[in-house]
């Protein structure tokens, strides 16, 4: 027996076909496309001057050589002698720097099959700039002695932690990136497939626990009664942007730039935001599935972006890393939207929760959060230098044209059938 | 008078509600079977996110530095009895002498007792100048201050007069590079001090 929301559903969304829902998501994909097309020009003034630490592991012939540049802050700490013009001193800087370079080779403890590497021989010089230096570490190498590993990790400098870039050359395959900006990570250069499917797991456990987007649209979709079939609805089509834009993102490489990331957070939290006012103003729409899949897209970018800068570690199994990433967050993502709409069911059945305010407070909450997360992205573009309250602008004339192009297309797209405006009363009943 | 419908689903509402709660148990089990998985996998999102940016976790070092950093936490309590016993602190020769590890000789540190005010340091300095040098710095109450009621932890130790003492201990990853000398600031001069687990954040710390 269908319940009481399920009969709801159907009878105020009888143009909710798949070729129509299929339109409608296309009229808002289309609309973000050219909402993130109107602020690309923003990436071309990506001013990434972070200082960075550049490593180049190089496997040749009996050697394998460490080339390390170190940025002039992450010398600050190793008090070297400097001259008047307060750059780095042009002479007399090979001692000091050599003791920088067997610094790192301690810290970076490279293995092979688990043996730690001999001492590298070390060259160590000043940049031509003064500012920076440039060491160098020579270990003797065999590469038929196993696998190589090593202690990857940033630096510091005055309780900054400064970005590592390393670049790995094997002797034979493709050369790989690893971009380290958190915890040191022990590194398999040549990683099982076994190995890549557990750290990938733990990674998409991480991004889906350390993240509280996802939570937020969770909420949405729960607050107001909603029929299983709807919520599978949303769900499936959240996934399926997901899953589309991730595997697009990661097959091309895509790797943004701060200023990029941060746009693509504004339209992910103004998403958020224009969900929590559906689920108050219109919670039988029948654009949710439409907004779930925007949702995805966005999202999936992000996520797919977050996999490219993380496939270096996943070596010549990078479809296993992928796959497993991938599935992790949508099973989990599915959990955690089961689980809570249970728990809504639940809770609606005591007679004293009214739904009305329970779903107004929510997507108040949800609302206000995703606010902040729209303030804060808004904030990084400003200290970027970009003027943020033209993309402010533009996400939200974007988010009112596909308002106002949904109102128009459902008008056009209906047929038959009650077009009343949905009641509150019209939602009670079970879950 | 107010009619109240009463609804009675049968056997296919009970067997549906009974699935239902099947279906809430099991994910509540799950989110639980996953929690516990993810903490026992040792390496929970980034150790940083809780601590200051010149602080670090001793699980992120080296093996070779995280034995001596345990070393030295163990070596304080040798230290604190000695001040206890001597109502002094010792001095480094001494603690070489009793054996005390890591201030015994053939450790490959040179250590050395600094002291300003209310706050000593014993500062050991590498003898390989590309390995880092450690500083265990220890800060007693100021006199007449109100007693501090911390709990025991890493950083607040007791002695047996209830005297509440305030401990850090600090790394410089670049030891040959550091100068033998009282440092007041060790996180304005490149050291990064070390703990086994994040400080709670509610506590006092470091207030000097």
């Amino acid at each position: 027996m269908a319940s009481a929301a399920e009969n709801y559903d159907e009878a105020m969304t009888p143009s909710l076909r798949p070729g129509r829902s299929r339109r409608a998501s296309v009229v808002l994909a289309g609309l973000l496309a050219a909402l993130l097309g109107s602020t690309a020009h923003l990436s071309a003034h990506d001013p990434n001057a972070e200082p960075v630490v550049d490593m180049t592991i190089r496997a040749a012939a009996g050697q394998l050589v460490v080339s390390v540049t170190l940025p002039g802050s992450a010398l600050s700490d190793a008090n070297l002698p400097t001259e008047n013009d307060g750059l780095l001193a042009a002479q007399g800087l090979e001692q000091p720097l050599e003791v920088v370079g067997r610094g790192i080779a301690n810290t970076l403890e490279l293995r092979q099959a688990d043996v730690l590497l001999p001492p590298p021989a070390i060259r160590a010089a000043v940049g031509p700039d003064r500012l920076s230096a440039l060491i160098t570490l020579v270990y003797p190498f065999n590469a038929a002695n196993g696998s190589l590993s090593g202690r990857l990790h940033t630096f510091r400098s005055g309780g900054t932690l400064i970005r590592t870039l390393v670049h790995y050359e094997p002797l034979s395959g493709a050369a790989r990136t690893f971009d380290i900006t958190g915890d040191y990570e022990r590194v398999l250069f040549e990683p099982q497939a076994s190995d890549v499917v557990k750290q990938f797991a733990t990674r998409g456990t991480t991004t889906l626990l350390g993240g509280s987007l996802y939570f937020l649209v969770a909420l949405c979709l729960i607050a107001p009664l909603r029929s299983a079939r709807t919520l599978t609805t949303a769900v499936v089509a959240l996934a399926g942007g997901q899953l589309i834009a991730s595997a697009a993102a990661t097959l091309a490489g895509w790797s943004p730039g701060a200023t990029t990331l941060a746009t693509l957070q504004i339209v992910e939290a103004s998403t958020v935001v224009v969900l929590a006012a559906q689920g108050v103003l219109s919670p039988r729409s029948r654009w949710l599935p439409a907004l779930g899949l925007v949702f995805g897209l966005v999202f999936g970018a992000e996520l797919g972006a977050q996999f490219t800068q993380t496939a270096a570690f996943a070596g010549a199994h990078h479809a296993a890393g992928f796959v497993t990433f991938a599935l992790i967050l949508i099973l989990g993502e599915a959990w955690i939207a089961a689980l809570m709409a249970s728990a809504t069911g639940l809770i609606y059945r005591w007679p004293r929760v009214p739904e009305r305010w329970t779903t107004l407070m929510l997507a108040a909450i949800v609302a206000h959060t995703a606010l902040h997360r729209v303030s804060d992205s808004s904030q990084r573009l400003t200290d970027a230098g970009i003027p943020a309250d033209r993309l402010l602008m533009t996400v939200t004339l974007g988010w009112a044209a596909a308002i106002l192009c949904a109102g128009i297309a459902g008008s056009l797209l209906r047929t038959t059938g009650p077009a009343n405006t949905p009641t509150w009363s019209d939602a009670s009943g079970s879950f | 008078m107010a009619v109240q419908e009463v609804r009675t689903g049968g056997q296919g509402a009970a067997s549906s509600e009974r699935a239902r709660v099947i279906v809430l148990a099991s994910l509540v089990i799950g989110a639980i079977a996953l929690y516990v998985t993810y903490r026992a996998s040792g390496d929970v999102g980034n150790s940083q996110k809780d601590l200051l940016p010149f602080q670090t976790l001793a699980r992120t070092l080296p093996e070779s530095e995280q034995t001596l950093f345990h070393t030295l936490r163990q070596g304080l309590l040798q230290v604190e009895a000695e001040r206890a016993r001597l109502s002094r602190w010792p001095e480094p020769a001494a603690l070489a002498s009793a054996e005390v590890a890591p201030f015994a000789a053939g450790n490959g540190y040179t250590w050395q007792l600094f002291r300003q005010g209310v706050v000593v340091s014993y500062l050991g300095l590498p003898a390989d100048a590309a390995a880092p040098a450690w500083m265990l710095t220890i800060q007693e109450p100021e006199p007449n201050s109100p007693p501090d009621r911390s709990p025991n932890d890493e950083e607040h130790h007791r002695l047996p007069d209830g005297t509440t003492l305030h401990i850090y201990v600090w790394r410089h990853q670049f030891g040959g590079r550091v100068s033998a000398a009282f440092i007041p600031q060790p996180q304005a001069d490149g050291w990064t001090q070390v703990y086994s687990v994040p400080p709670n954040p509610v506590l006092p710390t470091r207030p000097s």
